[in-house]
């Protein structure tokens, strides 16, 4: 009966942390080049350590798996020649003073020395090294960065090695700890003058939040009928009648 | 849970900054050379949490990383050219391409506008409508009867009664190696700093510098329906986020009535 008490409360838990991640989502729907994120959930139990416990459901934990969604953003025009979308794979490159990061966001802007930088300030990565821009800088579609009509660099896209994940940093940016590798020029699709928008949709948010909060109102009902039980237990049974 | 509330109100905050520029843009579309300016966002700082490491670890997944919301990153003002208006008089100047135009301040330093809405004070300088000198300062002789400002910047003015005009002087424009780093400061004025670079002075004309048309005055480049259709983004978004608010609410209400 303890372990019903448990198990709900651990359902229960798993759907607050579901909620959390909707709410992230929703907080981000005007975040460019956001990808959301969604929670699985996974118990863990007889098919993860085979031979233990092949009868009883009690010991199962529940945990919560956080995916991205690589689903496209919308394109939106913005009519700034220095604002990027990648169309497809890959992720423009950052360099923070911790190390390259990786964004989808391809807001730039130029620094005080006419350098190309992220929306996080730091500067982007074109052919590996940042670069300074002076005359009228536009955006090819190969990711090629003009400066005037002189060809200054190309943006350097990546996508993160087979298998690895990307950690997310705050500020727009990812870390690819497994390590990433550049995107061959005829793979690349950037689209300038555009902003690549937030992938979360705001149906497919409601409906999940609606479907967390309902299996958080049953846990939380399994849970009362455990305590019920509990009670007949404590208070009903072993009562002597006159 | 607390989470959730916060990274809702966050959502509701940035939304709502959304729609006070979208609301300044609206306000300025029939303001001259007006540059309109977008609210960019960026998300905030994640925590990983898993309810066991050891667990986590040995089914293979990762911890789960929960947002904290979203935080405005800039207003960014975009420098595109906005249409022009005929209005017939001569000392009104719009830029038709890269620069703008110096104008003094009181205390002597100065300030960069594209708004060419220009006239003659008293004393015959060439004045904006607040009454600033604009630069390099020029003096109208008493009595000139025609004024004329060429495409490439030479102020000509014509005494009443002659017929050669002669040349004043050079209305010199000045462009930034980032104009999105410029500071309004209100007037359809704006100051350089550090991140738009130092003001380079050159002729209108020259290579990278736009022309000065004469009798003509460049209008808002803010685009009405463009703006509405962020309106709405902003406005369902904050929405949604208040909804996320309420089935937090509803959660904690539920965790409540759990012990009875």
């Amino acid at each position: 009966m303890i372990k019903a008490l448990q198990s709900s409360s651990l359902a229960m838990r798993v759907q607050q942390q579901r909620h959390e991640l909707i709410a992230n989502n929703l907080a981000n729907a005007n975040t460019p080049g956001f990808q959301k994120l969604y929670g699985r959930v996974r118990a863990e139990g007889a098919a993860a350590s085979p031979g233990a416990n092949p009868a009883g459901g009690t010991s199962r934990a529940l945990l919560v798996e956080s995916l991205p969604s690589k689903a496209q953003g919308a394109l939106a025009s913005t009519g700034n020649p220095l604002d990027a979308a990648i169309i497809g794979e890959g992720y423009f490159l950052v360099e923070t003073p911790d190390g390259n990061r990786l964004s989808r966001d391809g807001g730039f802007g130029l620094g005080p020395e006419g350098q190309l930088i992220h929306s996080s300030g730091h500067p982007v990565l074109a052919d590996g090294s940042s670069i300074f821009l002076q005359n009228d800088p536009s955006i090819l579609p190969d990711g090629t960065v003009m400066d005037g009509d002189r060809i200054a660099a190309r943006l350097s896209v990546v996508a993160p090695n087979e298998g690895s994940r990307l950690v997310r940093q705050g500020d727009n940016l990812l870390d690819a700890p497994g390590g990433y590798e550049e995107l061959p020029a005829e793979d690349v699709r950037v689209v300038s003058g555009h902003l690549e928008g937030s992938n979360v949709e705001a149906v497919e948010e409601m409906v999940a939040m609606i479907r967390a909060f309902r299996a958080y109102e049953i846990a939380s009902r399994s849970a009362q009928a455990a305590d019920d039980t509990l009670r007949t237990a404590v208070t009903k049974v072993g009562v002597l009648r006159a | 849970m607390m989470r959730a509330l916060s990274t809702s109100a966050s959502g509701m905050r940035a939304q709502q900054l959304y729609v006070d520029t979208i609301a300044n843009n609206l306000a300025n579309v029939n303001t001259t050379a007006f540059k309109a300016s977008r609210a960019e966002f960026q998300d905030l700082l994640y925590q990983s949490v898993s309810p066991n490491q050891k667990q986590t670890a040995a089914a293979g997944i990762q911890p789960i990383q929960v947002g904290h919301g979203v935080r405005l990153a800039a207003i960014r003002r975009t420098f595109t050219q906005g249409p022009t208006q005929v209005t017939g008089s001569a000392l009104d100047l719009a830029i038709s391409g890269d620069g703008f135009f110096r104008v003094e301040n009181a205390d002597g330093t100065y300030s960069y506008t594209r708004d060419g809405n220009f006239s003659l004070d008293g004393e015959g300088s060439l004045v904006t409508p607040t009454g600033m000198k604009v630069a390099p300062g020029f003096s109208f002789p008493e009595g000139t009867g025609e004024v004329g400002v060429q495409r490439d910047g030479r102020v000509l003015v014509r005494a009443a009664g002659e017929e050669e005009s002669s040349e004043l002087g050079v209305l010199e424009v000045y462009r930034f190696a980032n104009p999105a780093g410029l500071r309004a400061t209100g007037n359809n004025l704006f100051e350089e700093t550090e991140a738009s670079g130092i003001a380079q002075p050159g002729i209108p004309g020259e290579e990278g510098f736009g022309v000065v048309e004469s009798g003509l005055l460049e209008a808002s480049n803010v685009s009405v329906v463009e703006e509405m259709i962020r309106l709405i983004e902003a406005q369902r978004a904050y929405e949604l986020n208040s909804k996320a608010i309420q089935t937090s609410e509803d959660m904690l209400s539920v965790t409540n009535q759990l012990k009875r």
